[in-house]
C-alpha cells in the first residue's frame, strides 16, 4: 500500500485524534512536525483551502479536516474498526462527534473572556458536559460500547486539553462527583496503551497555552 | 426488512436543512410520512425527538430516530442502495465531505449573516462569502454536478446555493452569484435547478421573500451582547 504521511503539531488535539486513529488501526504512517509560524509549502500545498493541520497524505493525495480523515481511515484500512457496523449505531456515533465539534471549540475559547461573557460560557460548558454524561455516554464504558470508537477519539482532547483550558481559564468546570460516568470514561480512555503512550505533557502543554494567551 | 419500515420526516417549509433530506429520499425513492413543524412554537413530538438540539430535520425510521442532515444523508446513503449518493472511492468521500462542511460553515452562514446584517459588517460577511464561493467554484472542474454525471452527495448538500442563496441576496441586497465571476457554478445552478425531483421539491419562491425579510429584520434588529 501507498505511504502514508501525517502533517501535525504536538499541541493540537485535532492532530492527535488522527494519530490515536492511525496507531489503533496499526496503519504504519511518517509523521511531520510543523511550525505554524512558518508553514511548509508542502502544507500549503497539500491544504490550500485552510492551510491547516492535520493534513493526511496518502498515496500523493491529501485529506483535510480530522473528522473527515478518521472517515478516510476507517473506509480504506477497515481492520480494527473504529466505527459501529450498524448504519443506525454509525449514524449515532457520526451525531455526537458533531456535537462535539460544533459546541467544543466554540465554548472553550469563550471561557477565556471575562465578566457576563464568561459567565455565560462556564453554564453553557456544565451543559454540555451534562448532555454529554448523561445522553452520549450513558452507561457504557466507551461512548459506542466496550471498544475504544472515533467518538472517543473525536472527544478524547478532554482527556488533557480540558484541565489545561480550566487552569488557564481559572475554571473548575469536570468536577468528579458532578460528572462520575465522564471521569470514568477518561481513566478508561487514558489507560488505553495507545493513549496512554501518545499524549502531550501537562506542563508543556500549559506553557504553549500561556504563552499564547 | 429494515428498509420496510416507515419513514417519518420532521420538517420545516422554508428549511434548506430538511429540504436536503426530502431530496435524497426522493431521488432513491423511499417513501415517506412528512410532518410540518412549526419552529416558534415546537411541538412536544420535536422537543421528544431531538432533545438536545431541538432543530429540524428528524428523521424516524421504525423505531430509529436522527437528527442533523448530514448525519440524516448518510444514515439514508447507507441504508437505501439505489441510486448511491456518495462516491465509492474513499477519496472522493472524503472530499465531497470536506467541501460539504466548507460550504456550510464558510458560505451559509456568512451569506446569512450578510442577509441580517447592515453596512460594513454585511459587506465583509458579502466578501468572506464571495472569497469562499471561488474555492468551490474550482471543483466543479467542467463537471454538470459535483456528483459527475448525476447528482450526489455534494450537490444534495450545497443544493441550498441555488435557490436559497439568490432570495437570500435579494432580500438582504447584497451580490454574491455573480455569473461572470461564476460561470461554474451558474451552469450548476441551472442544472440542479432543472432536474425532475429537484424541480419538484422547492418551497415557493415569494412565500420564501416574505418569510426571510421577516427574520432578517428580527436579527437585524436585535441588541448587539
Amino acid at each position: 500500500m501507498a505511504e502514508v504521511k501525517l502533517l501535525g503539531t504536538w499541541p493540537s488535539p485535532f492532530s492527535y485524534r488522527v494519530t490515536w486513529a492511525l496507531k489503533l488501526k496499526g496503519i504504519p504512517y511518517e509523521y511531520f512536525e510543523e511550525d505554524l509560524s512558518n508553514k511548509s509549502p508542502l502544507l500549503l500545498q497539500c491544504n490550500p483551502v485552510h492551510k491547516k493541520i492535520p493534513v493526511l497524505i496518502h498515496g500523493g493525495k491529501s485529506i483535510c479536516e480530522s473528522i473527515v480523515i478518521l472517515e478516510y481511515l476507517e473506509e480504506t484500512w477497515p481492520q480494527n474498526p473504529l466505527m459501529p457496523d450498524d448504519p443506525y449505531e454509525r449514524a449515532i456515533a457520526r451525531f455526537w462527534v458533531k456535537f462535539v465539534e460544533e459546541k467544543g471549540v466554540e465554548v472553550w475559547i469563550k471561557l477565556f473572556s471575562s465578566g457576563e461573557e464568561k459567565e455565560k460560557a462556564v453554564k453553557d460548558s456544565l451543559e454540555m458536559l451534562k448532555t454529554i454524561e448523561e445522553q452520549a455516554l450513558g452507561k457504557k464504558k466507551f461512548f459506542c460500547g466496550d471498544k475504544i470508537s472515533s467518538v472517543d477519539i473525536a472527544y478524547g482532547w478532554m482527556a488533557r486539553w480540558l484541565e489545561v483550558i480550566e487552569e488557564l481559564a481559572g475554571v473548575k468546570l469536570f468536577e468528579p462527583q458532578k460528572f462520575p460516568r465522564l471521569h470514568a470514561w477518561m481513566k478508561d480512555f487514558k489507560d488505553e496503551p495507545v493513549i496512554k503512550g501518545n499524549l502531550p505533557g501537562h506542563d508543556e502543554m500549559l506553557v504553549y497555552f500561556k504563552h499564547k494567551l | 426488512m429494515a428498509n420496510a419500515e416507515h419513514v417519518k420526516l420532521l420538517g420545516f417549509w422554508a428549511s434548506p436543512f430538511v429540504r436536503r433530506v426530502e431530496w435524497a429520499l426522493k431521488l432513491k425513492g423511499v417513501d415517506y410520512e412528512y410532518i410540518e413543524e412549526d419552529i416558534f412554537n415546537k411541538s412536544s413530538q420535536l422537543l421528544e425527538l431531538n432533545p438536545v438540539h431541538k432543530l429540524v430535520p428528524v428523521f424516524v425510521h421504525g423505531e430509529r430516530v436522527i437528527a442533523e442532515s448530514f448525519v440524516v444523508l448518510e444514515y439514508i446513503d447507507e441504508t437505501w442502495k439505489q441510486c448511491p449518493l456518495m462516491p465509492q472511492d474513499p477519496h472522493e468521500r472524503a472530499m465531497a465531505r470536506f467541501w460539504s462542511k466548507f460550504v456550510e460553515e464558510k458560505i451559509l452562514f456568512a451569506s446569512w449573516k450578510s442577509m441580517c446584517s447592515l453596512g460594513e459588517e454585511k459587506e465583509k460577511a458579502a466578501k468572506l462569502t464571495v472569497d469562499a464561493v471561488e474555492k468551490i467554484e474550482g471543483e466543479l472542474k467542467g463537471k454538470r454536478f459535483f456528483g459527475g454525471e448525476s447528482i450526489g452527495y455534494l450537490d444534495i448538500a450545497v443544493g441550498w446555493m441555488s435557490y436559497w442563496l439568490p432570495i437570500w441576496e435579494e432580500v438582504g441586497s447584497m451580490k454574491i452569484l455573480d455569473p461572470l465571476q461564476f460561470p461554474a457554478l451558474t451552469s450548476w445552478m441551472r442544472n440542479f435547478l432543472e432536474h425532475p425531483v429537484i424541480k419538484e421539491n422547492l418551497p415557493p419562491r415569494d412565500k420564501m421573500i416574505i418569510y426571510f425579510q421577516k427574520r432578517s429584520q428580527e436579527f437585524s434588529s436585535r441588541p448587539r451582547g
